[in-house]
């Protein structure tokens, strides 16, 4: 078992899709189609990305199921944080940049948030030796929750206000959680 | 606390211990006993019944040969519950060093090395593990370094490394294996290291750097330690090992040299290194804002205080290891704050700029994409945390153990290319520049915004940032399918 899985950051439809399904040793192939949202969303006209964001982040979900929970010790598996990471953010700032200008400082402050998140874990997996919890990995919707989310307040033409939101309740969870797993630390 | 195990099983000739030999005034293991002392709870002395005379200690540990020695080593392992410190007895070393190895905050056996020369065994190291270690019965091609005599075992390791020591002398009582050339054909601190590694025990590396750690063997030996102490201020190696040795080029050549005079400094006024982490922060927030601004002059003081944030970023790593101060909620806050000071100077310049009408929020958006993606690139590569080497599992009554299969095509070329840009110092810097560490960016982050502005900032932040990625992508990509 490597660390690497606890970075992927998978949200509930990858494990609706993952439920019963034997997990692949590697899980770099699966995981190559994570960038379905964010190629779709760059090579389909505006007009239909949004259309183009759903499908693509449904089929990458499915697509993603049997890397879910894989042990991640393929030879290139390492390639897999990082290959999630940016066709998450990728997909998020292309939307935005599609939605208007009003929407890139809000995917600004939503990627911030994330970002926090992401090298939280990594960081307390290093110093504490301690695995996020599954409760905020299913509250901050994952990767794949996320893109659906953005891609619905789109089309409703509410993706900058929505925007600012979720990064305002995520940043507040994300950095409670953290605070108050210090503080459980220090007094245990 | 520690308890400390000196080895004193050298012979300098007629009975006499070589830990006994006369060096400035005083003799080895006198010396170090007066070292460890302040520094530990319980000093023991391993040696012969026959050099046991020449210990200055009532009750040593007597064995009669070296799997007697493992024997006993495993026996103290296995007793107690604190870090055990096992040191070579005719070691004239600096205090600092004992220091900077009892502060050691990994929870991975520890062992001191240092440039290769006599007295010390040859070791083979990988991202800083031993994979290959040598002994008085085993050796090693291609050696870099050599072990120093130094080992801490961690509390949470001392039941595997006491396995690892019972298991060698069980292999080794009997076996015949010829007595490579050398002065301390006793030393059951290098086999033990030689087992570890062959047992795939993970023992980390802690360079000597600018200390005194030498090896008294005999008179010749003697005469250069005392000199060698002579000419070591160990203040001055002490500051200059607080500097990480793993910086990039901007923080090891254009800040470290204050910096680490500043976290002397602060370890004298007994500053906490959380205080200043905090401190940089919050100089973090006030650049920030700042940039925010957007005019010239506050983009100047922005920069400006942006650089005194990065120099107090690099002070209280450096306090912590000067000080011997580590906690983990100090690595974890020094982590997080550093992000979180450059992705809000992303923002500040961001706003900046959209108050004089350009907006630049999609150039600080791709920033802090490609920077994450960037690091969590260098997080999830296994040479980052592990070695890209494993140590070789084997028999310990083998000479050495075949060397690691070498790559093949392409990776085999990379791993050619990385080995010679490694050698020589230009190259070397070369691609740590490339790599686009934590100073260079903040470099890139205050100077061209103070004389270009956000728009510039961001042009050559991304092309370094693209660069710095491609480079880490091909070159991992390709060692790992060759391997």
């Amino acid at each position: 078992m490597s660390v690497l899985r606890h970075y992927r950051d998978d949200g509930p439809l990858v494990e609706l899709a993952a439920k019963g399904r034997a997990p692949a040793a590697t899980a770099l192939p699966s995981t190559v189609a994570a960038l379905l949202p964010v190629v779709a969303l760059l090579v389909l006209p505006a007009a239909h990305a949004l259309a183009a964001l759903l499908a693509a982040t449904a089929v990458a979900a499915v697509l993603n199921a049997p890397a879910s929970r894989s042990p991640h010790v393929g030879r290139l598996d390492w390639l897999v944080p990082p290959l999630l990471r940016a066709s998450e953010y990728g997909a998020l700032l292309r939307l935005a940049v599609l939605d208007g200008p009003d929407a890139v400082p809000a995917c600004y402050a939503l990627l911030a948030a994330l970002a926090y998140h992401h090298y939280d874990v990594v960081y307390r997996l290093r110093d504490r030796a301690e695995e996020p919890p599954t409760w905020l990995r299913r509250a901050g919707l994952g990767w794949d929750g996320r893109l659906l989310a953005a891609g619905l307040l789109s089309a409703l033409g509410v993706l900058a206000p929505a925007m600012y939101v979720a990064a305002g309740v995520l940043l507040v969870a994300y950095v409670s959680e953290s605070a108050l797993a210090w503080r459980r630390g220090a007094t245990a | 606390m520690t308890t400390a195990v000196l080895l004193a099983t050298t012979e300098a000739g007629a009975g006499r211990l070589a830990a006994a030999l006369a060096v400035a005034g005083t003799t080895p293991v006198v010396r170090l006993t007066s070292q460890l002392a302040p520094r530990v709870d319980d000093v023991r002395l391993l040696t012969r019944p026959t050099l046991a005379p020449s210990a200055p200690v009532d009750f040593p540990l007597l064995t009669g040969d070296l799997c007697g020695d493992l024997d006993l080593l495993a026996e103290v392992l296995e007793a107690g519950s604190a870090p055990v410190l096992l040191v070579h007895a005719e070691l004239v070393l600096s205090g600092a060093l004992l220091d900077v190895v009892l502060a050691d905050p990994r929870s991975a056996v520890t062992a001191v090395v240092g440039p290769p020369d006599d007295g010390g065994w040859p070791v083979r190291t990988a991202g800083g593990v031993v994979v290959a270690a040598g002994s008085p019965f085993h050796s090693v091609t291609g050696s870099s370094e050599s072990l120093r005599g130094v080992v801490r075992v961690p509390a949470q390791q001392r039941s595997l490394v006491a396995k690892a020591a019972r298991s060698a002398a069980d292999e080794l009582r009997g076996a015949r294996m010829p007595v490579l050339d050398h002065a301390a054909p006793q030393d059951a601190l290098a086999v033990l290291i030689v087992a570890l590694a062959r047992t795939g025990v993970r023992v980390r590396t802690v360079p000597v750097r600018g200390f005194v750690c030498a090896r008294v063997l005999d008179g010749m030996s003697a005469d250069r330690a005392a000199a060698h102490l002579e000419r070591v201020d160990e203040d001055r190696a002490r500051m200059d090992a607080a500097v990480k040795p793993d910086d990039g080029f901007t923080g090891t050549f254009l800040v470290s040299p204050y910096s680490k005079r500043l976290a002397r400094q602060a370890a004298r006024w007994q500053v906490r290194p959380n205080t200043v982490t905090v401190a940089s922060m919050a100089l973090g927030v006030v650049a920030a804002a700042l940039y925010a601004q957007g005019d010239r002059e506050a983009l100047v003081a922005g920069a400006v205080v942006l650089h005194v944030a990065l120099t107090l970023d690099l002070v209280d790593g450096q306090l912590a290891r000067y000080a011997g101060a580590f906690t983990p909620l100090g690595a974890y806050l020094d982590a997080v704050f550093d992000r979180v000071k450059e992705y809000l100077v992303y923002a500040g310049l961001a706003v900046g700029a959209g108050r004089h009408g350009d907006d630049v929020w999609t150039l600080a958006a791709l920033a802090l994409l490609l920077q994450t993606t960037h690091h969590t690139l260098q997080f999830s590569w296994p040479g980052g945390e592990q070695p890209q080497v494993l140590p070789r599992r084997g028999p310990l009554t083998v000479r050495e153990l075949d060397p690691p299969a070498s790559a093949r095509g392409p990776g085999r070329i990379a791993a050619a290319v990385s080995a010679r840009t490694q050698t020589h110092p230009a190259t070397r810097w070369g691609k740590r520049i490339l790599q686009f560490p934590i100073a260079e960016r903040f470099l890139v982050l205050s100077v061209a915004a103070a004389l270009g502005g956000p728009r510039v900032v961001f042009t050559v932040f991304l092309v370094w940032v693209c660069l710095a990625l491609a480079w880490s992508l091909s070159g991992r990509v390709l060692r790992a399918v060759a391997r």
